[in-house]
């Protein structure tokens, strides 16, 4: 089937994404201490987490940032600021973790880690290393009394309230985990996507502005859809001997992720290529005449002659019908507003794979192994000449099909990307995907300004979701 | 000597036009008649002389048998200068016989056009006329031979040509059309006549009229093609075909006789196609008399196709003979699985990309409903086991492209299978050129039918069937028809065979099928969730799915 169907025909512009460093969208700007908080997110909770001589470093400046007091924000000028924020997640992460420097011996672990009584054992190891006379010995004995300085990273077990039964005190530490790894170890760009911005804005004010008055539990519902959020604001924040300074330092991290999509698109704009931007320009608006107008030049765009005769009442449909079955665009209810964006980039990539995969059957493994992984599906569609690529289906929230795409390629976050920007004038608000994060990535990489302009939230269903 | 077609009839006894009054034309050089002027262009020419062929049967008859009776002695040398000085034969014989001839071929095209059934008694014993081609060209039998003649436009000058090779028994068609002259015979005179008569038959004010009336009647409107057509048009009275094949703006006649080689001759004669047109080399082996074999091989195969064991369905002389394989006798028959093999390989094919197609309702109408369900009543009636044949020849009404009305003209006629949901039956479909250029194929949409292939036919309440399996059943295309196929086959719906070659045949008759099924954009819209032009819905869900 596959080599038996029509090619489609689609007319195209070029959209290429705008590479994003990780540190516009991070809390944390500094790569040692986010990579130290993953390291002390992923560790069991009771284990002490060893942290190289930079991670250390980067979170003893953090830890010395969240002790400082930040400055006061003035009512009707609320505003992030980088020193603020870098306070606020020394404050968070120092409120249920601290750091220490230790240095250990041998002889320490051989007695029981007590490094503070075994001074004369290692003297004495010395001593016994030093009678071998060799020049070997003697250097690892001299390495054994200098000792190895580690950096590690503990719970505070007091930080969250204990329970009899274990699994409701580690239910809590999860959430304090995944707050952190959320808020302070990923960029935050698209963390509240979606969501309704002048309340969390609303919300942050009053965190900052008086954390201990109580007014902030009204305007919590505003994040009320974030799963990381909320379980850890109810976890902090409802206790009557709650840290005002600890609710200040949350309302000034949601103060910088609720404001870092636009940080974004500013950078974004500053960065992007002139094509890009001439397409935000030209597209921003979307009737559908100017589509039209647009297709109207476009040499791929002529309509395809039809061999369906059909009464004058079906015969506009037969027309729109003959035209979907060549570009592969079945959206009989939907017109085209914008072009269907392709990446050049990407598919230049795409296309060296492809010539190495093609090499021979060993090299298409190994190349499939290097991009997919070993144990990950293969969409047989890759090799297959009796499977298609098939199609991607876009359905209602009440499983009605309101529109479909033929795939000529396995299916992509690019592609799924491409197809609602053709149609949506403004993006769905809710795009349940299953490789959300990447659909979200992708267009922020590309159309920031349309992801922010129509709110769009990606999200990964239940069913796909499987590992978290 | 040159002769003409009549004179060439005369030697061969029954072959010749009123045979108790010519005996050879002696008067051929008495003068011209109308035509001797010249051809006028237009409408001009059919003017001339057209006494007692006004088209009424056999109104001229008796006045052009007293003619021919005068004539009946004359011969010499002025035939022969009359002959070869390309002068009409004026002769009181020839005037009869061209009287004859338009008579017979007034009654002939006056039924082909106006759509009347023909009757038995449209063939005489020896002179036997049909109009081929919805009356684009009429064939005329005499006895063992036959000649076409037809009407054209040269040069804006409408003449009359036929394949007798004229008076001089060597005229060239190509020349003739080129110099924008008519061909010098009796069929071409009656023709002239003829036509003169059904412009007053047919209440019409002016030659152009009517053929504007009936463009089928002018070959230099049909469109040129690069495939073979065969008419059928008659028989002789050993019942031996005789078709007419039009070429490159020329027809050509060619009928069947026997032929005796070297390695049949111990088995008996084989019939085979034999062209008459002057310039081909080998009337045996030309393209004209390999067209008609092919013509008779392929009316063969569907009549097996179709289950029958006697004639092909697609003559309506059911006992005409028709030409035979020349290897048929040692290649042995297809087996009935083989058969069945090749036809859904032939019918898996998506080779009906180019193909015109009607566009359907998505769902059915009541009137589908009865009219399938008619169908499948008629399926129902087979007698001893047999296939159902109803009469009759299933074609397209308009063109698809262009909408005009069905013309006979350039039609080709296969054997096909018809399936319903109780049972299979035997139909003859026609395939047609239109004038624009579209091959129009029957398609069965006004019928409540859909037709895959040439040969295959189905219900709509059959393909709607296997769509609902497919997509209430939520299955693919793959399970639903070997589901189906399996039920069809206990109902003879589907030839016995094997299930996977059915199921391949019904995959592509649904694949065809839903091509041409008009989906309304309306059912694309939920009107629960659809909110606003400007975001239509706000949220939606989207997955893959591998097919």
């Amino acid at each position: 089937m596959k080599n038996k169907s029509e090619p489609l025909l689609k007319t195209t512009t070029d959209l290429s994404t705008t590479r994003m460093d990780v540190e516009i969208g991070c809390s944390l700007h500094q790569a040692a201490a986010r990579s130290a908080v993953r390291k002390r997110i992923k560790a069991a909770l009771d284990e002490s987490v060893r942290l190289t001589k930079e991670e250390y470093k980067a979170l003893s400046h953090l830890s010395m940032a969240g002790i400082l007091t930040p400055d006061d924000q003035v009512v009707g000028s609320v505003h992030s600021q980088p020193a603020t924020v870098r306070s606020a997640c020394g404050a968070i992460f120092f409120s249920f973790f601290k750091i220490s420097v230790a240095v250990r011996r041998p002889a320490d672990a051989a007695n029981g880690g007590d490094g503070g009584s075994n001074d004369a054992d290692v003297d004495g190891e010395t001593l016994a290393a030093n009678g071998a006379g060799t020049v070997e010995r003697l250097r690892a004995a001299v390495a054994a009394r200098r000792g190895t300085v580690v950096y590690e990273c503990r719970a505070v077990e007091e930080a969250v309230e204990g329970s009899e039964d274990k699994t409701i005190t580690r239910d809590r530490w999860s959430i304090v985990r995944y707050f952190l790894h959320t808020f302070l170890a990923q960029p935050l760009v698209g963390a509240f996507a979606g969501l309704d911005r002048p309340a969390i804005r609303d919300l942050t004010m009053q965190l900052i502005l008086a954390p201990g008055a109580g007014d902030w539990l009204s305007a919590s519902g505003a994040l009320e859809s974030v799963a990381v959020a909320w379980p850890f604001f109810r976890l902090v924040g409802t206790d009557d001997d709650a840290d005002p300074l600890l609710l200040r330092a949350i309302g000034e991290l949601f103060l910088f992720a609720e404001g870092v999509d636009t940080l974004w698109e500013t950078r974004w704009r500053s960065l992007a290529s002139p094509a890009s931007l001439a397409f935000e320009t030209a597209w921003k608006d979307t009737p559908v005449s100017k589509y039209n107008a647009w297709a109207a030049l476009q040499p791929s765009a002529a309509v395809p002659p039809s061999l369906l005769s059909a009464g004058r009442f079906s015969a506009q449909r037969a027309v729109a019908q003959a035209l979907e079955t060549r570009t592969g665009h079945v959206f009989p209810d939907l017109d085209a507003v914008r072009p269907y964006v392709t990446d050049a980039k990407t598919e230049k990539v795409n296309a060296d794979r492809a010539t190495r995969a093609a090499a021979g059957s060993i090299a298409l493994e190994r190349e499939l192994n290097r991009v997919l992984g070993a144990d990950d599906c293969r969409h047989a569609s890759i090799t297959s000449d009796v499977f298609m690529p098939g199609v991607e289906n876009f359905l209602c929230p009440c499983g009605l099909l309101v529109e479909f795409d033929f795939l000529d390629r396995a299916e992509s976050p690019t592609h799924a990307l491409a197809t609602q920007v053709q149609r949506f004038p403004l993006l769905p608000n809710v795009v349940f995907f299953d490789t959300a994060c990447q659909l979200a990535r992708n267009a922020q990489w590309r159309l920031p300004w349309l992801l922010n302009t129509s709110s769009c939230h990606c999200f990964v269903d239940r069913l796909h979701n499987v590992g978290d | 000597m040159q002769q003409s077609s009549s004179d060439v009839s005369s030697k061969d006894g029954p072959t010749n036009l009123f045979n108790d009054y010519v005996g050879d034309n002696l008067g051929g050089g008495a003068g011209g008649d109308a035509h001797a002027g010249g051809d006028g262009p237009g409408g001009g020419e059919s003017g001339g002389g057209d006494a007692g062929g006004d088209g009424s049967d056999g109104s001229g008859r008796d006045g052009a048998a007293a003619a021919a009776l005068g004539a009946a002695d004359a011969v010499g040398a002025a035939a022969r200068h009359a002959a070869a000085a390309d002068e009409p034969d004026d002769s009181p014989g020839a005037l009869a016989a061209v009287d004859r001839y338009a008579d017979l071929m007034a009654v002939e095209l006056a039924v082909v056009l106006s759509g009347w059934e023909r009757t038995a008694g449209a063939l005489s014993t020896i002179y036997r006329l049909a109009a081929v081609g919805g009356g684009a060209a009429v064939v005329v039998g005499e006895g063992k031979r036959a000649v076409v003649v037809w009407k054209t436009w040269s040069r804006g000058r409408l003449i009359h040509l036929c394949s007798c090779g004229g008076r001089s028994g060597a005229e060239s068609l190509g020349m003739r059309q080129w110099m924008s002259k008519s061909t010098n015979c009796l069929h071409a005179r009656a023709l002239r006549r003829v036509i003169a008569s059904l412009v007053r038959r047919f209440n019409k004010p002016s030659l152009d009229v009517f053929l504007q009336r009936y463009p089928v009647l002018d070959n230099s409107a049909t469109p040129a093609t690069s495939k073979r057509q065969v008419f059928y048009a008659t028989k002789t009275q050993k019942k031996r075909g005789f078709f007419a094949v039009p070429c490159s703006g020329t027809w050509s006649t060619v009928s069947v006789r026997p032929c005796v080689g070297k390695k049949s001759a111990k088995k008996g004669r084989v019939m085979r196609a034999a062209c008459t047109h002057l310039s081909c080399n080998d009337h045996w082996l030309c393209r004209h008399a390999k067209a008609v074999n092919d013509w008779c091989e392929e009316a063969r195969h569907a009549a097996e196709l179709a289950g029958g064991t006697g004639s092909p369905a697609l003559v309506q002389d059911a006992d005409v003979l028709l030409s035979e394989s020349m290897g048929r006798k040692r290649r042995p028959p297809p087996t009935d699985a083989a058969r069945v093999a090749a036809q859904a390989e032939a019918d898996a094919r998506l080779s009906d990309e180019s193909r015109w197609r009607n566009a359907r309702n998505l769902l059915l109408c009541t009137g589908e409903i009865n009219v399938c369900e008619r169908y499948d009543i008629l399926s129902e009636q087979a007698v001893a086991g047999g296939i159902p044949r109803p009469a009759g020849v299933l074609y397209g009404d308009t063109c698809f492209k262009c909408g005009a009305v069905y013309q006979a003209a350039a039609v080709k006629n296969t054997g096909g299978i018809f399936h319903t949901l109780r049972g299979r039956i035997s139909v003859s479909l026609q395939q047609w050129l239109c004038a624009c250029g579209t091959d129009d194929f029957f398609d069965g949409a006004h019928h409540g039918l859909f037709a895959s292939t040439t040969q295959t036919v189905f219900t709509r309440t059959l393909v709607d069937v296997v769509a609902q399996i497919v997509f209430s059943g939520h299955s693919t295309l793959s399970s639903a028809p070997s589901v189906l196929c399996f039920l069809l086959e206990t109902t003879k719906a589907l030839p016995a065979g094997r299930n996977s070659l059915s199921r391949q045949t019904i995959t592509a008759v649904v694949h065809r099928y839903s091509r041409t099924v008009i989906v309304p954009a309306s059912l694309f819209r939920c009107s629960r969730c659809f909110s606003s032009p400007l975001r239509p819905y706000k949220a939606v869900v989207q997955d893959g799915q591998v097919i």
